[in-house]
C-alpha cells in the first residue's frame, strides 16, 4: 500500500514541490523498547551508539564525501539529546561500503566486540539531484532491526532527512517524540538593538525576525508555531507584539497603558497569559491570540509576572514579589487557588514548566549572588541545581520532549546562550554569535 | 581824580574864553556841548555799559544754567542705561536660575537600593525639590522612567522600574503635583547609565530620570 504510494508520489515529484517521502523498508518490531534509555533519568547511562559512514553508491568521491558529511550530520543530531555516547569511527571493525547495509549482511559480533548496543547503517544513493537515503537502526545484541525508513529529495534536504530518521530513533527508544524539527526564539544584540531572531534546536539556520532597531524581549512561540508574540518598545514602550510566522498574517500589538510583557501561549490554544500593568500594578491577564482581554489572573498589590503554562493548560507558574521578594507561585486557574512553591534565597525568576508536567526549571539567585538554573517538582519539592560555578545563568526553557533545557550564561564573558539536559549535564554553546544573545524560548 | 576834575575845569574855563573872544569875533561854533549834554551822554554811556554787563551776566547764567541742565541729562541718561543694564542683568540671572533648575530637574535622577523600589531619604529629599519645581511651572508636564541594574529576569525589571518610577509619581503627586501631568515608564535593565558590572555601576543606573515631554 505505502510502495505503492510511494511510486505515484516519487513519479509526480518531478513536477510537484518535493517533499520527503518515507517507508519502512521492513516491519519493524512493534513493541516500543524501553529497555534502552530510562526515560525516568535518560542521562544517567548513555547509550553507546556506533554509527559507521553510509555506503554510496555510485563510487565516486562526489559521493564518498557527501556520504561522510550526511553521517556526521546524523551523528551530532544525535548526540544533542544527550541520549549516547559515539565511538571514534578508528574503533569499527567493518566498513559499510564493503559489508552492506542489511541485518544479514553485518556480523553484529564486531560490533557488539568494541561496546556498541546501537548501530546504524545507511545507504545513500544519488541520482542526479535527488538522494535515496536508506537508514536502519539496530540492536546489536539480538540483531534486531528497530527502525529501517527510506527517504528521498533534493540534497538540501538533506538535513531534513536526517532530522526526520533521529525523530524515529528517539520515538523509538523513549516512546516520546523527537524535538528535531523543533526552533529557538532568542534575543540578540548583535546588530546593536536587541532583536528577536530564530534557529533551528541546533543553532542551525539562524534568521533575523525583527528589524525595529528599537528593544525587543521575551519572545514565545504558540503551541502551533505559527505565532511568536514578543515584548518591544517600538512605541517607546514595553508593548506586546504578536507576529505570524509562517505567513502573513496581520500581526496585532497589545499596547494597554503601562507594560505589556511576559507573553506565554497556552499550550493547545491560540490564547496567552501575559503581564499587564495598566491598572497601574503589574498582573497576569489571559489573551485572546488578537490580544483581547479574557480575563483577569491575578489580584494581589504585588508584581506578577512570568506565567507559564502547565501542559495541560489547568495552571499557571508565574513570579510574584507578594511576600517581599521575588518567588514563584502556582495558580489553579479553574478554583483560583495559589500556591508559593519557593521559600529559599531572595530572588527565584522565570519560571517554565516542563512539556512532560512534573517539573518546574527556574532562575534562582544564591547568597554569592550568582544567578543559577534550578528545576524542582511542581509542589516545590525535589530542588535540584543545575549550574554552578559558571558565572550567571538565566532564562530556562525546555525542549519539546522535556529532557533538554536551553538557557542564557554568561561563563564565557557575554550572555550566550547554552544547552543542557534536564538533570543539568552536557552543558554546551548552541550559538556562536556576535553580540549577545538572551532569553531563547524552545518551541513545541 | 581831582587832577582830572581841576583839568577839566581848566579845559571848561579855557573854552569859556576862547568863547567869549571868538563869539565876539566872527560866528559862534554850534557842535559845542552842553556840559548838560555832557552829563546826559556820560549817564547813557554808563546805561550802556550798565546794560553791556546785566546781558553778559544773564549770558552767563543762562549758560550756566544750560550746563547744569546737560549734566542732569547726562546723569540722567546714564542712570537710566544703568537701571536698564541691572534690570537686564536681572532677567539673565533669572533666566539662568530657570534654566539652571530646569537643567537640574531633567540631570539629577533618583536612587534605588538593590531589587527595592521604596524611596530612599536623599530620593525623597530631591523628589521634594522637584515637586516643588512642578508646581512653580505649572504648564510643563513629565515622564518618569524608571530603570534597573543589569541584574535579573530583564522581564522582572521592567516591572521593577515601573514601580520605581510609579513610587516616584506617587509622592511628587502627594505633595501637590496634578496626576495627569506626570506619565511613567518603565525601561527595567535596557538603558544603563553606565554599562559596566560593577556595584558602582549598579548603583548608577538603579534610578528613576526624569524627562520634561
Amino acid at each position: 500500500m505505502r510502495m505503492a504510494d510511494l511510486k505515484t508520489k516519487f513519479v509526480s515529484s518531478i513536477v510537484v514541490i518535493f517533499l520527503i517521502l518515507s517507508v519502512s523498508v521492513i516491519p519493524a518490531n512493534a513493541q516500543r523498547v524501553i529497555d534502552y534509555i530510562d526515560i525516568s533519568n535518560p542521562f544517567l547511562r548513555k547509550i553507546p551508539i556506533a554509527i559507521p559512514v553510509f555506503k554510496y553508491t555510485p563510487e565516486n568521491s562526489n559521493t564518498e564525501s557527501l556520504s561522510k558529511e550526511v553521517t556526521l550530520l546524523l551523528s551530532q543530531t544525535l548526540e544533542f539529546t544527550g541520549f549516547f555516547k559515539m565511538f571514534n569511527e578508528k574503533a569499527f571493525l567493518e566498513d559499510l561500503q564493503k559489508t552492506g547495509i542489511s541485518g544479514s549482511a553485518i556480523n553484529f559480533k564486531n560490533w557488539t566486540g568494541i561496546g556498541a548496543e546501537l548501530l546504524v547503517t545507511g545507504g545513500l544513493q544519488v541520482q542526479n539531484k535527488l538522494i535515496i537515503a536508506e537508514l536502519r537502526l539496530f540492536d546489536t545484541f539480538s540483531g534486531r532491526l528497530l527502525v529501517g525508513k527510506k527517504y528521498k529529495g533534493w540534497h538540501d534536504d538533506k538535513r531534513k532527512i536526517i532530522r526526520r530518521f533521529c525523530n524515529e530513533i528517539v520515538e523509538k527508544l523513549t516512546g516520546n517524540k523527537g524535538f528535531f524539527d523543533s526552533q529557538i526564539a532568542f534575543v540578540s544584540n548583535q546588530t546593536g538593538h536587541k532583536e528577536i531572531f530564530t534557529c533551528d534546536f541546533d543553532g542551525f539556520n539562524v534568521k533575523q525576525i525583527t528589524r525595529n532597531k528599537s528593544i525587543n524581549l521575551s519572545p514565545a512561540w504558540s503551541h502551533d508555531k505559527e505565532w511568536i508574540a514578543y515584548t518591544s518598545y517600538t512605541r517607546n514602550k514595553p508593548d506586546l507584539y504578536i507576529r505570524h510566522m509562517v505567513g502573513r498574517k496581520r500581526g496585532v500589538f497589545v499596547a494597554f497603558k503601562g507594560h505589556n510583557i511576559t507573553p506565554s501561549w497556552h499550550p493547545n490554544r491560540l490564547e496567552l497569559a501575559a503581564a499587564l500593568s495598566k491598572i497601574g500594578n503589574s498582573e497576569i491577564y489571559l489573551l485572546t491570540g488578537s490580544g483581547k482581554i479574557i480575563k483577569r489572573f491575578t489580584y494581589d498589590w504585588g508584581i506578577d509576572v512570568s506565567p507559564s503554562w502547565s501542559p495541560d493548560g489547568k495552571k499557571i507558574a508565574f513570579v510574584s514579589n507578594r511576600s517581599g521578594n521575588a518567588h514563584i507561585y502556582i495558580k489553579e486557574v479553574e478554583s483560583g487557588d495559589i500556591k508559593r512553591l519557593t521559600y529559599e534565597g531572595k530572588y527565584n525568576v522565570s519560571p517554565s514548566w516542563s512539556p512532560k508536567g512534573d517539573r518546574i526549571a527556574f532562575c534562582g539567585r544564591d547568597n554569592a549572588n550568582t544567578f543559577d538554573i534550578y528545576v524542582m517538582n511542581v509542589n516545590g519539592s525535589r530542588k535540584m541545581r543545575l549550574t554552578k560555578n559558571a558565572k550567571n545563568n538565566e532564562s530556562p526553557t525546555w525542549s519539546p520532549d522535556g529532557n533538554l533545557i536551553a538557557f542564557s550564561s554568561t561563563r564565557f564573558g557575554k550572555n550566550q546562550i547554552f544547552v543542557m539536559t534536564s538533570y543539568g549535564t552536557d552543558q554546551r554553546l548552541l550559538l556562536s554569535l556576535p553580540g549577545e544573545q538572551f532569553e531563547p524560548s524552545w518551541s513545541r | 581824580m581831582t587832577e582830572k576834575r581841576l583839568f577839566v575845569h581848566i579845559v571848561l574855563i579855557s573854552m569859556l574864553a576862547m568863547l567869549t573872544f571868538f563869539g565876539c569875533a566872527g560866528q559862534q561854533p554850534t557842535d559845542v556841548k552842553s556840559p548838560a549834554e555832557i552829563a546826559e551822554e556820560e549817564a547813557a554811556e554808563r546805561a550802556r555799559v550798565e546794560a553791556e554787563r546785566r546781558i553778559q551776566a544773564e549770558e552767563e547764567s543762562r549758560r550756566k544754567q544750560a550746563e547744569i541742565q546737560r549734566q542732569r541729562q547726562i546723569e540722567e541718561q546714564q542712570r537710566r542705561i544703568a537701571q536698564e543694564e541691572a534690570a537686564r542683568r536681572e532677567r539673565t540671572r533669572r533666566e539662568q536660575e530657570e534654566i539652571e533648575s530646569r537643567e537640574r530637574f531633567v540631570e539629577t535622577d533618583i536612587y534605588f537600593d538593590y531589587n527595592e523600589s521604596t524611596l530612599r531619604w536623599d530620593s525623597q529629599e530631591e523628589l521634594k525639590i522637584k515637586s516643588e519645581w512642578m508646581r512653580s511651572h505649572p504648564d510643563v508636564d513629565i515622564i518618569i522612567e524608571g530603570h534597573c541594574d543589569e541584574r535579573g529576569s530583564s522581564a522582572y525589571n521592567i516591572a521593577l522600574g515601573e514601580r520605581r518610577a510609579e513610587t516616584a509619581k506617587n509622592f511628587i503627586v502627594d505633595l501637590g503635583v496634578e496626576p495627569n501631568r506626570i506619565e511613567t515608564v518603565s525601561f527595567g535593565e535596557e538603558r544603563p547609565l553606565d554599562p559596566r558590572s560593577s556595584e558602582e555601576a549598579w548603583s548608577k543606573n538603579r534610578r528613576a530620570h526624569f524627562v520634561i515631554k
